[in-house]
């Protein structure tokens, strides 16, 4: 539970403020923790008065923490490495320890965390004079190629880097597509602070079965795959035994994260990649790979929450805010639960594809009050993607008694959330993080049934950045996804 | 003392009101309607001092009409019934809670939750559907349609009983309804007040594991050995806060003023929830992460249904759960009520009014 803890200690102590001009829809979450500070520092909540000093030596503990700690603390098991763990040391994460050391009179850090932090500095040192530390195309037995980026600027480029071998319980997939998720450019451009260079994003990534290590029973070589947005779990906490992965407090990340072996994981904008079996989905036939990939992080991030809030009543009447790569999915979701679908939209122009591409019944424009009015009290529920600050009491407005609102964007800074029509109505607004793999399977089952899958953009891998440049202004309809075995060539 | 503009009804009563937003009670005559088909004429005997009543009299809600006579946590005897009345009879024991009428119609009454109807009439201070005002229960007696009151079983006393009509109902209803009531659930209480400490009772009653949230590091005791409650936190301590992150199912936050709700959503296991019962004006920050990390969630409830309402006094019948009362007389009620806005009060005042109120009169 360390990690869980020290995520929510330290988000109970600081305000996250993303940077980032994400003007509409999507959302750009998919599960992954913040520990972030802005550059110009975060307003603190009212009740916690937390200068911008105190709020940097919690951001450089809890990168400790999500990144490091558990390593540091784990007991060793019988078939860990002996080998010390080998991490890149960025400038930046060594300047973030060493201030997070050194306590000013004001600051109040816990005796047990300075010495947890000089005890990470010391380990972090002798990994950085000792000779033989590897770089990432020799950390690994076997030679890997993908696209990267190597600094907040976010530009993506040809990485040679290195995958392990398949292990007993892992498959190793060939690439052939990688859908481009909101959250690969928050991540590329360090929005939330976190982000360990060089990145290869990608959680959205179907393939082919090349390899089964001899424990792997569920999948065969040639089999079409599908690998999501989390790579690794404890396997063994309450979470993880109620197929609930993603809100296990060890889970670790198709990218940018510490994997199970201890080793950065690296993503799906490359040629292959090595995933235990729990993380693997069969990809259903009948299910494209090219516009069913988007499913695996958008698909299960609307689906789950659906499920989960009892969304799903036949003849029940849906509202999606936001019509990007996860509200579109929605749309398509909500219907074929037999939903009446709203879209709530600040676009008037999205109205004729949503109501006659997507099959939205209904279509509400948000910035239009007349309207707004004529709908309050009228939706049973509501599935918010909407990423930018938005208003909340609107939204809340539309709901029926015992209404609920989910909420999937991560804007840049908190919304403002009102109580009184949560308690005059016993409304409910809650949030929800991806799915787990067992859920993300009975997803992708349902959409290869109802023939659901995403509107999208496919491009080569030297399109990326143009891509990401037009994500930033919202300018798809509605996700990319890279064409992988056809456009990713090694030099 | 008939207000310019007020309908002279048949039946005198006498009761204490607020002339205005100074909230100062004193004695007041006024007129109650004569008993309809479908209605019960209720003599008090006792009525709890709901927050409620005190935010009212000094108007912070804005919606005050004066001469205001509060109380909504009445308990009585039935002197009178219409013809058509088949629920109680004369000498019934019965209670009326918050709200004395409803539309009768949308889909929230015809589910029993009266309480969500968006034309609900409140006991005191909301308009009856004759345009007249209504009058609560500081006073000798009351008009109310059978369908908004329920018995209460003898084996429940009376005063104790009172404050079971507004803060028990408050509890026990989220509990219900959000699955935080029964063995193997943790909730967290916020706030040991009125609704805190009946709250605490009904979830030892349901199984469930409880632990009392407070700002009043003196209230543990109460909660631990009076109430039951199996751990106490102290709200404004850091490391028992963070020792108890990601421990609880469910909260039930009885708080209205204004305070850190973080914290509380980092207690929370993973899918627990938050149930906010106090409305503050100002909106809360909203971090989305807090309740996305954990598929947490926050919302609100608001008493409950009369039907539920009965199912919980039956339930407080069977379970011997009352309140924890301090009985004042009529003439105290001003003091009383400087004190509940210090929380000077273990756990909700109760004016006896059978005894204290006709004296007051001169």
């Amino acid at each position: 539970m360390i990690i869980t803890t020290n995520i929510t200690m330290s988000f109970s102590f600081w305000s996250t403020n993303y940077v980032t001009t994400v003007l509409d829809s999507d959302t750009g979450n998919c599960g992954l923790k913040p520990k972030v500070l802005s550059e110009t520092g975060a307003p603190a909540p009212e009740e916690l008065k937390t200068s911008p000093e105190d709020q940097k030596i919690d951001a450089a503990k809890s990168l400790i923490n999500l990144f490091l700690q558990d390593k540091v603390d784990k007991t060793t098991k019988d078939d860990e490495k002996t080998a010390p763990e080998k991490l890149p040391v960025t400038e930046d994460l060594k300047t973030a320890l060493t201030e997070a050391k050194s306590p000013a009179d004001d600051q109040k850090i816990r005796k047990e965390d300075a010495v947890r932090v000089q005890k990470v500095i010391d380990d972090l040192t002798v990994m950085e004079t000792e000779t033989d530390a590897k770089p990432e195309e020799t950390e690994h037995p076997n030679k890997a190629f993908g696209w990267a980026a190597k600094d907040k600027s976010g530009v993506l480029s040809p990485f040679h880097f290195s995958r392990r071998d398949n292990g007993d319980n892992d498959v190793t997939v060939k690439i052939l597509y990688c859908g481009v998720c909101h959250t690969d450019l928050h991540t590329i451009k360090n929005d939330w602070g976190f982000s360990y260079y060089p990145v290869v994003p990608g959680h959205e990534i179907v393939g082919i079965a090349t390899k089964v290590g001899k424990n792997v029973t569920k999948f065969r070589e040639g089999d079409r795959v599908g690998v999501g947005v989390i790579t690794g779990s404890c396997q063994s906490c309450e979470s993880c035994n109620q197929d609930l992965e993603n809100y296990c407090p060890q889970m670790s990340f198709t990218y940018n994260s510490i994997g199970s072996d201890g080793t950065k994981t690296y993503g799906g904008y490359s040629e292959s990649i090595v995933v235990d079996q729990r993380f693997v989905l069969q990809f259903p036939e009948g299910l494209p790979s090219d516009s069913g990939a988007p499913l695996l992080c958008a698909g299960i991030t609307v689906y789950s929450p659906m499920k989960y809030y009892g969304m799903t009543e036949p003849g029940k009447h849906l509202g999606v805010a936001g019509l990007g790569g996860l509200g579109h999915v929605a749309v398509k979701i909500g219907k074929a639960f037999g939903l009446k679908v709203t879209v709530i939209s600040s676009s008037p122009s999205k109205e004729d594809e949503a109501i006659n591409r997507l099959g939205a019944d209904s279509f509400l424009v948000s910035s239009d009050p007349q309207k707004m009015k004529a709908a309050i009290g009228t939706m049973d529920y509501i599935i918010d993607t909407v990423s930018a600050v938005h208003a909340l009491f609107p939204l809340l407005g539309l709901l029926k008694v015992n209404g609920k609102l989910v909420t999937l964007g991560l804007p840049e800074k908190p919304l403002e959330l009102p109580i009184f029509p949560l308690v005059l109505g016993r409304k409910m607004v809650g949030g929800s993080d991806i799915g787990g793999m067992k859920e993300t399977q009975e997803m992708l089952e349902f959409c290869a049934k109802h023939n659901i899958t995403a509107d999208i953009e496919l491009i080569k891998m030297d399109e990326i950045n143009t891509a990401m440049e037009r994500l930033a202004k919202s300018d798809v309809r509605y996700r990319f996804v890279i064409d992988v075995a056809n456009s990713l060539s090694p030099p | 003392m008939q207000r310019l503009g007020e309908k002279y009804q048949s039946v005198e009563a006498f009761g204490w009101a607020a002339r205005d937003s100074s909230g100062h009670l004193s004695p007041f005559v006024f007129s109650r309607r004569e008993t309809g088909e479908e209605e019960v004429r209720v003599k008090v005997l006792y009525c709890g001092l709901c927050h409620s009543d005190l935010h009212c009299l000094k108007n912070e809600w804005h919606s005050s009409i004066y001469p205001l006579v509060p109380g909504h946590e009445i308990v009585g005897e039935v002197t009178e019934i219409g013809r058509k009345v088949s629920k109680f009879s004369i000498g019934d024991k019965i209670g009326v809670g918050c709200i004395v009428d409803s539309c009768r119609a949308c889909e929230s009454c015809r589910e029993d939750q009266e309480n969500y109807c968006t034309k609900s009439v409140a006991t005191y201070n909301g308009v009856h559907y004759d345009g007249t005002v209504n009058y609560g229960g500081y006073s000798d007696h009351i008009v109310v349609d059978e369908r908004y009151a329920v018995k209460i079983p003898h084996t429940l006393p009376l005063a104790s009983a009172a404050p079971l009509l507004c803060a028990g109902i408050s509890m026990y209803s989220p509990m219900k309804y959000f699955g935080l009531a029964g063995p193997g659930k943790h909730i967290g209480i916020v706030g040991l007040g009125g609704l805190g400490h009946i709250g605490v009772r009904f979830a030892k009653a349901f199984g469930s594991k409880v632990t009392v949230v407070s700002s009043t590091a003196g209230k543990s005791k109460d909660a631990l050995e009076i109430f039951g409650a199996d751990g106490f936190l102290v709200s404004t301590d850091e490391d028992q806060m963070q020792a108890a992150m990601g421990t609880m199912d469910g909260i039930i936050d009885t708080v209205s003023a204004s305070h850190p709700i973080l914290p509380l959503i980092g207690l929370l296991k993973p899918s627990g929830k938050l149930v906010l019962l106090g409305a503050t004006e100002k909106p809360f920050d909203l971090h989305a992460f807090s309740l996305i990390l954990g598929r947490k969630s926050i919302a609100g409830s608001a008493i409950g249904g009369i039907k539920e309402t009965q199912e919980m006094i039956n339930f407080a019948a069977e379970h011997g759960i009352k309140a924890e009362i301090e009985t004042i007389s009529m003439e105290y009620v001003n003091t009383a009520m400087d004190r509940l806005a210090k929380g000077d009060v273990r756990y909700r005042f109760v004016i006896d009014i059978a005894n204290t109120l006709a004296v007051t009169r001169s």
